[in-house]
């Protein structure tokens, strides 16, 4: 007699060859773009020296591993995203823990926030280069700037939407506004603290970027610049990839730590 | 008679920028200890104000209150902290107040292995079905050794079976611990088949229209028991008719 197979086995099987094949179409969705470059700028089709091509990238990426400077711009470049993301994130946090403490200051605030946040900051960069010099300092203060409004609205908002009925709970065993913060908004704000981390690792990205562009020496914007200027197109795509990379990669950390946290909750 | 919870012309008017709004007028009760008072009326005629001025969560009313402290209080839903374990919600109050000495940590341990909790300390909130959430709401409650118990339609968040099973619960093991009870509630049958007096409170501004108290023949019986008393149906009748009359002004 023939035995059929388990239904839960078969419906893991469906799921699993699902999956390979959404997997082996965006590889192949991915090579294949490659491929076209490539051969588009072999068969002279693209040209090669303001297109660039994959295997222009990949010789440029070796000789500048081989002296070394790759790794120093991505190292610069991930240094100051990093500052400026933890920075904007305690800030942040600390502002709209303050706000949610003093209402009237929130309300008061609340316009001015709303104004920074919609400004474009890149208006702000060269106004923080005269300021402040064209150094680091410009670059993550211009990340900083890009980012923490809008994070600070964000947060402040999902700590006064926090459930009534909790922080009357805390008040009738006896606790006070510390209390609330300590028991109630912070713990219950893990979730949306860091969705807003998720958002701001790329700002930070993005600002640093910027910041680079108009203030720096070294790193991967400098290099996107300074490439587009002396006509060198390989350092220039050669930097967008690796900010590719760097941006899902940052990404994926957080992802990760999302998973953890909600998993320990 | 002794007392443990009496008000006195309680008054309260509560403003906004549409203007003010008359909430109670001349409000008085009294609850005896150990006595389970269940308070009905009207939707909108200031239950839940009320028992925030007991809880002492209103300050700006007229009149005399006189509140045994401290004071446990029970939600409409169970508020249990979704990101702390039951055994870390139960001890909240005790963290806060910082009484998490040896007595009392073995008082709650007690409570919890009694009320069926005792396997369920390391879970999650959400892993609890909605009757044992309660029962975990109320031993949070009771860990800080209330002398009165406000129930703010404690059950009123669950599906109607397992609200029957819930205020039977609930209902019995508040009165095992004897606590001095005061229970808001629109369920009249709620009201009937748990408390010791009903307070009927009329439409908005609220007073005290009537006091029924309710005795079955058979004491000691469980709330569930109560429902299936001749008596039930007698006192459900006449304070329908109580709150009736109040709302359409004639009898």
């Amino acid at each position: 007699m023939k035995t059929a197979p388990d239904s839960h086995e078969l419906f893991m099987r469906q799921y699993r060859r699902q999956k390979y094949k959404i997997t082996g179409c965006r590889m192949l969705l991915l090579f294949s773009l490659l491929f076209l470059w490539e051969a588009g700028t072999r068969s002279g089709l693209l040209n090669g020296f303001i297109f660039s091509s994959p295997s222009r990238i990949i010789k440029t990426a070796c000789s500048m591993i081989r002296d070394g400077s790759l790794f120093q711009h991505i190292g610069i470049t991930l240094f100051e995203t990093l500052g400026s993301f933890l920075l904007i994130t305690i800030l942040s946090i600390l502002t709209a823990m303050l706000l949610w403490w003093i209402p009237t200051l929130a309300k008061i605030l609340e316009p001015f926030f709303v104004l920074l946040n919609s400004l474009p900051k890149s208006a702000l960069a060269p106004i923080l280069i005269v300021w402040m010099g064209n150094n680091m300092k410009t670059i993550i203060i211009t990340a900083i700037s890009i980012a923490v409004f809008g994070s600070i609205i964000n947060l402040h908002t999902g700590f006064i939407e926090t459930n009534e009925d909790q922080l009357k709970l805390i008040q009738i065993l006896g606790g006070n506004k510390f209390h609330c913060m300590r028991y109630i908004i912070i713990p219950g704000s893990i979730p949306l603290i860091i969705s807003t981390m998720k958002v701001n690792i790329g700002l930070s990205l993005v600002g640093v970027i910027i910041g680079e562009f108009l203030a720096a020496k070294a790193g991967l914007g400098y290099l996107i610049i300074y490439g587009s200027q002396v006509f060198k197109l390989d350092w220039v795509m050669l930097s967008i990839i690796i900010l590719c990379a760097i941006a899902m990669l940052l990404y994926k950390m957080l992802s990760f730590l999302e998973k953890y946290s909600l998993k320990n909750m | 008679m002794e007392t443990a919870l009496s008000l006195k012309d309680i008054s309260y008017t509560y403003q906004t920028l549409q203007g003010e709004t008359k909430s109670l007028e001349h409000l008085s009760f009294t609850v005896a200890p150990g006595e389970f008072a269940a308070i009905v009326g009207p939707s909108g005629c200031g239950k839940t104000t009320l028992l925030n001025i007991i809880a002492g969560l209103l300050q700006d009313y007229e009149g005399t209150v006189n509140v045994p402290k401290p004071i446990g209080y029970m939600f409409q839903k169970d508020q249990l902290l979704e990101w702390r374990s039951i055994y870390k919600n139960v001890i909240l109050g005790l963290e806060i107040k910082q009484q998490m000495n040896q007595e009392n940590i073995s008082k709650v341990n007690r409570m919890l292995k009694r009320y069926g909790l005792d396997e369920f300390k390391n879970s999650y909130p959400r892993q609890l079905s909605g009757g044992m959430r309660q029962r975990a709401a109320l031993v949070r409650t009771l860990a800080l050794s209330p002398k009165l118990l406000l129930l703010d339609e404690p059950f009123s968040a669950l599906d109607a079976q397992t609200r029957i099973r819930v205020s039977n619960d609930i209902g019995s093991i508040i009165k095992e611990e004897r606590m001095t009870t005061v229970m808001v509630t629109h369920d009249l049958a709620e009201a009937i088949s748990m408390a010791d007096k009903v307070i009927v409170l009329s439409h908005r501004p609220g007073h005290v229209i009537r006091q029924i108290h309710v005795s079955f023949q058979n004491t000691g019986l469980t709330p569930e028991a109560r429902r299936n008393q001749p008596e039930f149906k007698d006192y459900f009748q006449e304070i329908w008719r109580e709150i009736h009359e109040d709302s359409t002004g004639q009898p």
